[in-house]
């Protein structure tokens, strides 16, 4: 069983929502797993595991003045960065799962590539392309900090993804999907026999 | 009602040559009375559909029967384009009659249906019969574009297959009120239940506009109705069955019964709506804008009247709310019919002259079915602007964080000047809450005072959360001189990121917004589905409650068969004498 990038962007939509994500913010995670899926990034599992950390997590907000050790929201951060709040350069003590931030990364871009250091892992974007050294998935989906900076030369010569609108996703994503389905459905209200009649305005004859 | 502010519609300019007729302003076209008047028209995506397939000169083919005395079994469709073909697979049922149901919440149908990407071989038949069925329960595939089901009408099916299993023919006075055999009551596209998203086929030409593999789906959908009908009569008398007449199958199109699943969809793609809306205020202006026209030109617009006004006559509602509607249209055609035949040919501007009439004396439903009748004539003045009928809503997703609050503060002002008339403090003007059933997972409409369905709200009240976003900012900017751009604001508040991001895209969009409470006490849920099921093409709304309607698709235009030698466009009004049909 696979999926469709815009059902699945739906599912993250609703499933960031139902883990309590403001609208707005939600609708970027939606942004977030479907421009990974679609450079066949594990987005799905990402956000799965964030929205399953930050249940318990220790989430702070900008700017943690606090030397608390909490970690900061990669999709309101993201969201943030994508807006311009930091300006292009910045680093971050903590991102939580931060492979999450690299699609806010990508709509920075635009004359000159940025380069992404997360942890061990580093990460070059240019416009329609993406490249990695050491894609360490582990550090992506868990914790570390992360540096983002203008890459001041040429693109350096690594592996590129070619983006393509067509990906699925796939079936190895399907554990990551009952979750995602589990946190979208503390966006659906609870049917009462009242509602059940009344929400959908039956009542009259439904049947000719 | 209140006239539009005295803006370019000037008739002294007219009268001196100027046409400076510009397009009508949002305030007077975006309210829910009047998206809930809009009619069909030659920009309907099913007239823009069909247009295409007969200039294309596409071939169509029913390529499987394989459907028992029973009705049960499998049938192909398939549509061979120039380059591409497209195969409708229907799978039809024995559906017990306590079982079938309109509602979304229904789990079994007497026939279901997929359009397949290509001719289609048997293998992919058996992975669809395995999920097709089951609709929202199964799962299709990249080569499926569109997911639907429907069910035959009690009123109508057996009627028409007891006629022709007796060798006679049905009553056209019992067809042309209900207008269908069956009804699908969902029909999804863009990557539901693992169909193909629409980026895989969003830049095929025979697809460009809005909801084309759906509508064509539908019109194949049409044919497989006439035919199980048919095949129904031969099997139940063989000796005596008949088909239908070419004339009063053209009568039969198909029904759809929509619910609250469509309303939030004109909020949700606000620049989707604004290219629709767009093209059409856009057609009507072009219109308008004609110096002159000739005797013909008056004439054939006299008998479109007349033919509208026969369509008016049977358009049959139970709804309170609709039979005034459907009378006042009556009664505006009637007037319209007098006014245009007291009127020479030789006015200036007279397509103008009319419509300024029209704007004057008609009801809602009346102006804008008479939009509707203006633009039929002209399609090659307007038939180009369908091209335009479309979004790329990625574009407006990123917000401008740079820019300055104050400024997107005096923007949101502008926007929402209509909200100045609404008080939010008031309960009736809150008194609603769209949110999504868990039992279905379809959108509801609930009563916030009276249900505990506040902590599901969807976002679904543009007026209300623009309001609250104004509030903050102010407080904001009150507080902040140093932080006066957007980005900063968002960052402490997210809360109002949606509706940020929608004041900005909405900005740059004439007829982006709606300018009406959804969710006052008052707001009649079903204008959004006219507003969105009149750019479909569809003809006879019939409200069964304030939230649910049956509708009528492609009656009257011509079958697959028939493409090549009919105009579709001539045929979407009843013709004036049902046995003087115009074979054109």
């Amino acid at each position: 069983m696979t999926w469709s990038i815009g059902e699945i962007g739906a599912l993250a939509t609703k499933a960031a929502r139902g883990s309590g994500l403001d609208w707005g913010l939600a609708e970027e995670a939606g942004y977030a797993v479907k421009w990974l899926q679609r450079r066949q990034l594990p987005g799905v599992m990402a956000l799965c595991r964030y929205l399953s950390w930050r249940h318990h997590g220790n989430l702070t907000s900008w700017p943690d003045e606090t030397g608390a050790h909490g970690h900061y929201c990669p999709i309101t951060i993201g969201a943030a960065y994508g807006d311009g709040a930091f300006g292009d350069e910045v680093q971050f003590s903590r991102i939580k799962t931060p492979l999450l931030l690299i699609p806010f990364v990508a709509i920075r871009i635009t004359k000159k590539p940025l380069e992404i250091n997360i942890g061990s892992s580093r990460f070059y974007l240019a416009k329609d392309q993406i490249g990695y050294t050491n894609n360490d998935t582990a550090i992506l989906g868990d914790s570390a900090p992360c540096q983002i900076s203008i890459v001041s030369t040429s693109m350096p010569n690594i592996t590129v993804t070619i983006v393509s609108d067509l990906q699925r996703v796939p079936a190895t994503a399907t554990a990551c999907v009952s979750v995602l389905e589990n946190f979208a459905k503390n966006t659906y209200a609870p049917a009462t026999e009242e509602s059940r009649l009344a929400g959908a305005g039956a009542g009259l004859n439904e049947n000719d | 009602m209140k006239k539009p502010d005295a803006h370019q519609n000037n008739p002294a300019q007219i009268i001196t040559g100027v046409p400076a007729i510009g397009l009508r302003p949002a305030n007077q076209i975006m309210t829910l009375a009047r998206m809930g008047s809009f009619h069909h028209s030659r920009l309907s995506f099913m007239r823009v559909l069909l247009r295409r397939l007969k200039a294309e000169n596409w071939q169509f083919k029913r390529s499987r029967w394989n459907i028992d005395e029973n009705g049960v079994g499998t049938a192909t469709y398939e549509a061979i384009g120039p380059k591409r073909s497209y195969t409708l697979v229907a799978f039809a049922h024995d559906l017990p009659a306590e079982k079938r149901s309109d509602r979304v919440i229904a789990e079994a149908w007497d026939a279901t249906f997929t359009l397949h990407d290509g001719l289609i071989d048997d293998s992919d038949i058996e992975r669809l019969e395995k999920n097709v069925p089951l609709q929202e329960a199964g799962r299709i595939s990249n080569g499926e574009f569109v997911l639907s089901r429907a069910n035959r009408s009690v009123r109508l099916f057996d009627y028409v297959r007891d006629c022709l299993a007796r060798g006679t023919q049905p009553s056209l006075d019992k067809i042309e009120p209900i207008g269908y055999l069956m009804r699908t009551t969902a029909v999804y596209g863009s990557g539901k239940f693992g169909a193909a998203d629409r980026d895989l086929w969003a830049t095929r030409p025979e697809f460009s506009g809005s909801f084309q593999p759906e509508l064509l789906a539908v019109w194949l959908i049409r044919s497989f109705t006439i035919d199980i009908v048919e095949h129904m009569a031969a099997a139940k008398s063989p000796q005596t069955a008949v088909s239908l007449d070419p004339k009063i199958r053209r009568r039969i199109g198909v029904g759809n019964s929509t619910g609250l699943g469509m309303a939030p969809f004109l909020i949700n793609h606000p620049s989707l709506v604004h290219s629709w809306i767009n093209a059409r205020e856009t057609a009507l202006a072009r219109v308008r804008n004609l110096p002159s026209t000739d005797r013909k030109g008056l004439s054939n617009f006299l008998t479109l009247i007349a033919r509208a006004a026969i369509n008016a006559d049977e358009w049959k509602s139970d709804s309170p709310y609709q039979i005034g509607k459907t009378q006042a249209l009556r009664d505006d055609l009637a007037n319209l019919g007098a006014f245009v035949s007291a009127t020479s040919a030789d006015a200036p501007y007279l397509w103008n002259r009319i419509y300024l009439w029209g704007e004057a004396n008609l009801s809602l439903e009346g102006q804008e079915q008479l939009v509707s009748l203006l633009l039929e004539d002209h399609g090659s003045l307007i038939d180009d602007l369908a091209t335009g009928m479309a979004a790329d809503e990625t574009i407006h997703f990123r917000i401008d964080g740079a820019m300055p609050l104050s400024r997107l503060r005096e923007m949101m002002n502008t926007i929402y000047h209509w909200t100045d008339k609404i008080d939010y403090t008031r309960n009736d003007a809150l008194a609603r809450v769209w949110y999504v059933s868990e039992e279905k997972l379809e959108p509801r409409l609930g009563e916030r005072f009276d249900e505990p369905i506040e902590p599901y709200e969807q976002p679904l009240a543009p007026g209300r959360d623009a309001v609250l976003a104004m509030i903050k900012i102010d407080e904001w900017l009150a507080k902040n001189e140093n932080k006066n751009n957007v980005a900063q604001f968002l960052l402490q508040h997210p809360e109002h990121r949606h509706i940020v991001r929608r004041a900005q895209t909405v900005s740059k969009l004439e007829y982006a917004e709606i300018q009406d409470n959804t969710i006052s006490a008052s707001m009649q849920p079903i204008d959004l589905l006219r507003c969105k099921l009149s750019f479909f093409g569809a003809s006879k709304f019939d409200p069964r409650s304030d939230r649910w309607l049956r509708i009528t698709m492609y009656q009257g235009a011509p079958f697959p068969d028939e493409l090549a030698c009919l105009d579709p466009d001539a045929l979407c009004y009843p013709p004036i004498a049902h046995s003087d049909h115009p074979d054109h």
